[in-house]
């Protein structure tokens, strides 16, 4: 049953009113092979950003990989919230996110030097990303990486 | 309707909790226990199936020092031997008949790999491959489920995945084009073309009786493998030494306008633009990674940057579409839906 059945069906039993806006066609997401072009880019386009600022920037110390990636999960994160509607700014703030969590990974490889370490604050980071960012595509994303290091 | 359309269903009318449920009740997203258990029963059996041909193959490759050559023969020979007595016993559209049908295919598959290896014949790894595609064709077409045809479409092109990768001099498909000078990028148009006709195949079938052996999304993994392979053409020729001949660019780009007009026409499936637009934004990339001469650390920024607006421009154009011709595939006019001004 399609969206115009069930709105019909639901305004014949009383559930809804019968002059109601009806739901505007598109409300059911992007199909899944679009996000697959867009994380797929947005990932690579987030390698690619992460060596930039490894190269350019030249982040020595642990603790200039934390703030930097720091910086740019703030960023990602912030895009997500002010822009939600716009697929531009959307996708910029997956590609700022992801570099920054690879910044932070790196810090956390440098500080530690153990795969273990690494592994349990990828876990961390997905879980934290997956309960803070507002976008359902980054959050299974997240969750892919989380199994992944898990 | 899916998850979200039913999420976005009950958001926009603020049905209640009792609404809802109705809801849920009238698009069957709560099927019955039984719906539940018949689905998990094909699942298991689905699942029994290739378990007991992984199992073939793993006892044989496990056992092998214990078991002599007529042993290692017998066992996949009976196993084969048995589907195929099982499948003329049921035979398809029954599912007994199918699965066992898929099985003699995959068991096929396993039988040469044991040949090749006892006796050491020489073949390449592309030619077991082959072979297998094209002798377990005989089980694809008795067993009459698109699932057997997916995984011959698989086997297919593993085979000319090798040969294109490494080029052997050896087998059918060396034989039929070793007259021609080929270069990789040419030789990859011939994997193109193929999958190019089994997804055009799938188009056709479309609406007919025989949809239900080539459904769409058979159709899409042919034309994802195909699109694979023409990018592949096209990256050699972008990023090559201008050995490779423009031909290899030109192709690809001849059946992607192709494959996309044809889907512009049609206004039902949006997956076929973007399959072909993954590829087109790769071979960009690569062509502005080549291209460009800018210093190590500016082209790996407007990389970045490249992928991110390509790929927004690419997923805005998609989900135009897919909100333009949702409505078609209702039978809805175009703007029915819209919310008003």
């Amino acid at each position: 049953m399609r969206a115009p059945e069930l709105a019909a069906e639901m305004a014949r039993r009383g559930h809804i009113e019968a002059g109601a806006e009806p739901l505007p066609f598109g409300t059911g997401g992007r199909p899944w092979y679009v996000s697959a072009v867009l994380g797929a880019a947005g990932w690579l386009a987030s390698l690619f950003g992460f060596l930039f600022i490894a190269i350019s920037l030249s982040p020595d110390t642990p603790s200039e990989f934390a703030v930097s990636g720091t910086l740019l999960l703030a960023a990602g994160f912030g895009l997500y919230r002010a822009a939600q509607e716009s697929a531009f700014f959307e996708q910029l703030a997956l590609a700022l996110s992801l570099a920054g969590q690879l910044c932070l990974l790196w810090a956390v490889g440098e500080t530690t030097e153990s795969a273990t370490a690494v592994a349990a604050f990828a876990v961390l980071l997905s879980a934290g990303v997956v309960s803070a960012f507002p976008d359902h595509f980054i959050k299974a994303l997240s969750s892919f990486f989380a199994s992944v290091a898990w | 309707m899916n998850r979200k359309e039913l999420g976005a269903f009950a958001a926009h009318y603020a049905l209640s909790a009792d609404a809802v449920e109705v809801a849920l009740e009238l698009v069957d997203a709560r099927p019955p226990a039984t719906d539940v258990r018949a689905f998990c029963a094909r699942l298991l059996q689905l699942a029994g199936v290739l378990s007991l041909a992984a199992g073939v193959v793993f006892f044989v490759a496990a056992n092998w020092a214990l078991f002599g050559v007529f042993g290692r023969f017998a066992l996949v020979e009976i196993v084969l031997l048995m589907a195929v007595a099982l499948a003329l016993w049921r035979p398809p559209p029954r599912l007994v008949g199918r699965y066992a049908l898929l099985l003699a295919f995959i068991v096929t598959g396993a039988l040469f790999a044991l040949f090749g290896q006892t006796y050491q014949t020489g073949a390449d790894v592309y030619e077991l491959f082959l072979n297998w595609a094209l002798l377990g064709l005989i089980f694809v077409v008795a067993a009459q489920w698109s699932v057997v045809w997916a995984a011959w479409v698989l086997v297919l092109n593993v085979a000319l995945a090798l040969y294109c990768a490494a080029r052997p001099e050896g087998g059918l498909l060396w034989r039929l084009l070793a007259g021609w000078e080929m270069n990789l990028s040419h030789l990859l148009l011939i994997p193109l073309a193929v999958n190019t006709v089994l997804w055009g195949t799938s188009m056709a079938a479309e609406g007919t009786p025989r949809e239900r052996l080539a459904p769409p999304w058979l159709g899409r993994f042919a034309l994802t493998c195909a699109a694979a392979y023409g990018t592949w053409a096209a990256l050699l020729v972008v990023v090559g030494s201008g050995r490779e001949g423009v031909l290899g660019l030109l192709v690809p780009l001849l059946v992607f306008a192709g494959v996309a007009w044809h889907t512009l026409r049609r206004r039902r499936d949006v997956f076929p633009l973007a399959v072909i637009e993954a590829g087109l934004i790769v071979v960009s990339t690569a062509w502005i990674v080549d291209a460009l001469d800018f210093d190590g650390t500016g082209i790996l920024l407007v990389v970045a940057i490249w992928l991110v607006v390509s790929s927004t421009v690419s997923s805005y154009y998609l989900m135009r579409l897919v909100r333009a011709w949702e409505p078609l595939e209702e039978g809805v006019q175009p703007g029915a839906g819209e919310p008003a001004k």
